[in-house]
C-alpha cells in the first residue's frame, strides 16, 4: 500500500499561473508534482507565492491558468470532492471563540461527512493525541495561541485525509509546541499522508521535509530531495576552528572557515594542522536558501 | 447519487445552523436587547406619540416584530457574518467539505430559530401591549419566514460587500434600519412623499408589515404580500448564494 502511494501522484500541477486583479503575477506557470506519503516544504521570501500556490490547490483561489489536479480530481470541477481528501490549515483562518475545543472537532468531523458517532470518536481519539483533554470543553477565546493552532491541526486531521495542507502551521508558536507541531506531522508521514507545508522555518523544513520546493518571485527555482539541493552548492562541508597568534606580543584568536566539497578533504586538513578543536557542520537548508535568494536578487538588480 | 447529495447538503445545513446556536447561547444578552427590548420601547414611544390610538396599535405592534427581525437579522447577524468573514472564521469553513448553498442554508435556519422565537414572543406576551391578537397561525408562519428568508439573504449579500470590517458593520446597521424607516412599517404608505410611496414597492418590509399586520388581526387576504415575499426571498437568497466569496479570484 505504502509503495503504491509513493508511487503515485496525489497532486499534480501544471503551468499554473496566477495574476490577481491589480495585476500582480503571484505564479508563474508552475509544474508541481506531489508524491504520494511525502512531505513537500515550499520556501520562499515573504510574496514569493507560497500561499497563492497553496490557496489555488485548496480551491480558496481561482487560477488564471494551469490545471490542479487533486487525486485525480479537478478541484475546481468538484470542490466538495477534491476537499473531501485534503486537510487544510489556512493561513488567515481563526476558530469560533463561543465553541469549546470539543464542539470544534465534533462540527468540523461532521462538516466532513462523520457520523455523529464517528465524530465524537474522532475528536476523542486527537484530544488525546493532541494532548488537549485539560482544554477540551474550554471555549477557544480561553486558549493559548499554541493551543489554538493544534486545534486547528486536529481539524485539518479529522476524518483522516490522504491530503494535508499546512500554510504556516508554526508561525508564532513557542519551540516547545511548535515541536509538538513537528511530532504529529511525522506522525502523519509515517501513516503514509502527503503533506503540503509552507514555512519560514528553514530548519522545520529541514527536519519533516521528503523534498523541498523553493519559490521566488512566483517561480519553483529548485525542487527536490534535500540531498539533491545541497549538490547544488559544490562545497557543502564546512570546517571551522581558531587558531592563536602573536600580535605584538598579544595573543589573538582567529576564526577559520574551510568549505570543501567532501569530508575526506577536510578530514585531511585536520590531520594536516593537527586540530584538536574544531568543529564539522554540513552546510544547512538556510546557508542554501540565502545564497539562492541573494543569487536571484543580483540577477534581477 | 442526487439523493446523496441533498443529505450531505441538508446534514451539513443542520451542523452550521448548530454552530450558530452555540453563538447566540452565549449572547442571550444581546438577543433580548435586539429581539425585544429596543423594539417594545419604539412600540411604547410610537403608541405614545399617537395619544394610544387603539386603531394604530396593531400597527405599531407589527412594526416592533419587523424591527425586532431586521434588528436579529441584519443588524446582529450581519456584523457577525462579517466578523466571520474578516476574521477568518469563514475560510476555516470554505476549506472544509461543504457547498455554500449548505452554509446559506444553514445561516437561514439559524435565522429561523431566532425569528420564531422572537415573534412567539411577541404574540405570547402581546398583553404587555394591549394588543388583542387574532391569530392565522399559519399565514403568520407563512409571513414571518418568508420575511426571515429575504432578511437572511440582505444580511449575507451585506456582509460580502463591506471593504473591511468596519465598514460592513455601518451596512449592517443602516441596512436595518433603512428597510424599516423607509417602509410604509410604522405608518401609512400615504404618509410618503409620491415618488417614495413607488421607492416602498421595492422593499420586502413594505408587504412584510402589511401581510403580518393582517394574519395578526385575523383578516385574510396576505396572498399578494406572500407572493411578493416570495419573490424577494427567493432573489435575495439567489443572490446571496451567488455572492457568497466561496473562493476568491
Amino acid at each position: 500500500m505504502k509503495e503504491h502511494l509513493e508511487e503515485s501522484v496525489a497532486i499534480s500541477v501544471r503551468g499554473l499561473t496566477k495574476r490577481y486583479p491589480e495585476g500582480t503575477l503571484a505564479n508563474r506557470g508552475i509544474d508541481l508534482d506531489v508524491y504520494g506519503g511525502e512531505v513537500l516544504s515550499v520556501l520562499g521570501p515573504n510574496g514569493a507565492g507560497k500561499t497563492t500556490l497553496v490557496k489555488q490547490i485548496t480551491t480558496e483561489l481561482s487560477p488564471t491558468s494551469g490545471s490542479i489536479r487533486v487525486m485525480g480530481i479537478d478541484p475546481f470541477r468538484e470542490p466538495v470532492k477534491a476537499k473531501k481528501l485534503m486537510g487544510i490549515i489556512p493561513q488567515e483562518a481563526t476558530l469560533f471563540s463561543h465553541l469549546t475545543v470539543h464542539h470544534h472537532l465534533y462540527f468540523f468531523g461532521k462538516l466532513k461527512g462523520l457520523s455523529r458517532d464517528e465524530a465524537r470518536a474522532e475528536a476523542d481519539r486527537w484530544i488525546s493525541k493532541l494532548a488537549l483533554d485539560e482544554d477540551r470543553w474550554r471555549k477557544i477565546d480561553t486558549l493559548s495561541v499554541g493551543t489554538r493552532r493544534k486545534v486547528l491541526i486536529g481539524l485539518a486531521l479529522m476524518g483522516d485525509p490522504p491530503i494535508l495542507i499546512l500554510d504556516e502551521p508554526t508561525t508564532g508558536l513557542d519551540p516547545i509546541t511548535r515541536r509538538d507541531v513537528w511530532k504529529q506531522i511525522q506522525h502523519s508521514k509515517e501513516q503514509t499522508k502527503t503533506v503540503i507545508l509552507t514555512t519560514h522555518y528553514l530548519e522545520e523544513a529541514e527536519f519533516l521535509s521528503d523534498r523541498i520546493a523553493i519559490l521566488l518571485k512566483g517561480e519553483i527555482k529548485v525542487h527536490g530531495t534535500l540531498e539533491e539541493i545541497y549538490r547544488l552548492v559544490p562545497r557543502s562541508y564546512c570546517l571551522t576552528y581558531y587558531n592563536e597568534e602573536r600580535n605584538h606580543g598579544e595573543r589573538e584568536k582567529n576564526k577559520n572557515v574551510h568549505k570543501e566539497s567532501d569530508f575526506a578533504t577536510l578530514r585531511r586538513i585536520i590531520e594536516e594542522k593537527g586540530l584538536e578543536e574544531y568543529s564539522i557542520r554540513r552546510i544547512s537548508l538556510e546557508d542554501i536558501y540565502l545564497e539562492l535568494t541573494a543569487e536571484h536578487e543580483e540577477e534581477n538588480d | 447519487m442526487k439523493r446523496k447529495m441533498i443529505k450531505k447538503i441538508l446534514l451539513d445545513t443542520c451542523v452550521i445552523t448548530r454552530i450558530y446556536y452555540f453563538q447566540f447561547r452565549d449572547q442571550i444578552a444581546r438577543f433580548l436587547f435586539f429581539a425585544f427590548l429596543i423594539p417594545a420601547g419604539v412600540y411604547y414611544i410610537a403608541n405614545a406619540s399617537t395619544r394610544r390610538d387603539p386603531a394604530l396599535g396593531l400597527r405599531f405592534f407589527t412594526a416592533s416584530i419587523l424591527l425586532s427581525f431586521s434588528m436579529l437579522t441584519i443588524m446582529w447577524l450581519g456584523t457577525i457574518l462579517v466578523e466571520d468573514r474578516f476574521y477568518g472564521r469563514l475560510k476555516l469553513l470554505m476549506t472544509t467539505p461543504i457547498s455554500r448553498t449548505s452554509y446559506v442554508l444553514g445561516i437561514l435556519g439559524y435565522d429561523y430559530m431566532l425569528g420564531l422565537m422572537t415573534s412567539s414572543g411577541f404574540i405570547l406576551v402581546s398583553y404587555l401591549f394591549e394588543i388583542e391578537v387574532q391569530l392565522n397561525l399559519l399565514d403568520v408562519i407563512i409571513l414571518v419566514l418568508l420575511t426571515l428568508s429575504s432578511f437572511t439573504g440582505i444580511s449575507i449579500i451585506v456582509s460580502q460587500q463591506a471593504k473591511n470590517l468596519q465598514a460592513g458593520t455601518v451596512l449592517a446597521d443602516s441596512t436595518s434600519i433603512c428597510l424599516i424607516f423607509f417602509a410604509p412599517v410604522f405608518y401609512p404608505l400615504d404618509e410618503l412623499p409620491k415618488a417614495m410611496q413607488y421607492a416602498t414597492s421595492l422593499l420586502p418590509t413594505t408587504y412584510a408589515a402589511d401581510g403580518i399586520a393582517k394574519s395578526l388581526s385575523g383578516k385574510g387576504g396576505a396572498g399578494m404580500d406572500m407572493l411578493a415575499l416570495l419573490l424577494f426571498s427567493f432573489v435575495a437568497l439567489f443572490t446571496a448564494i451567488r455572492s457568497l466569496r466561496w473562493r476568491d479570484f
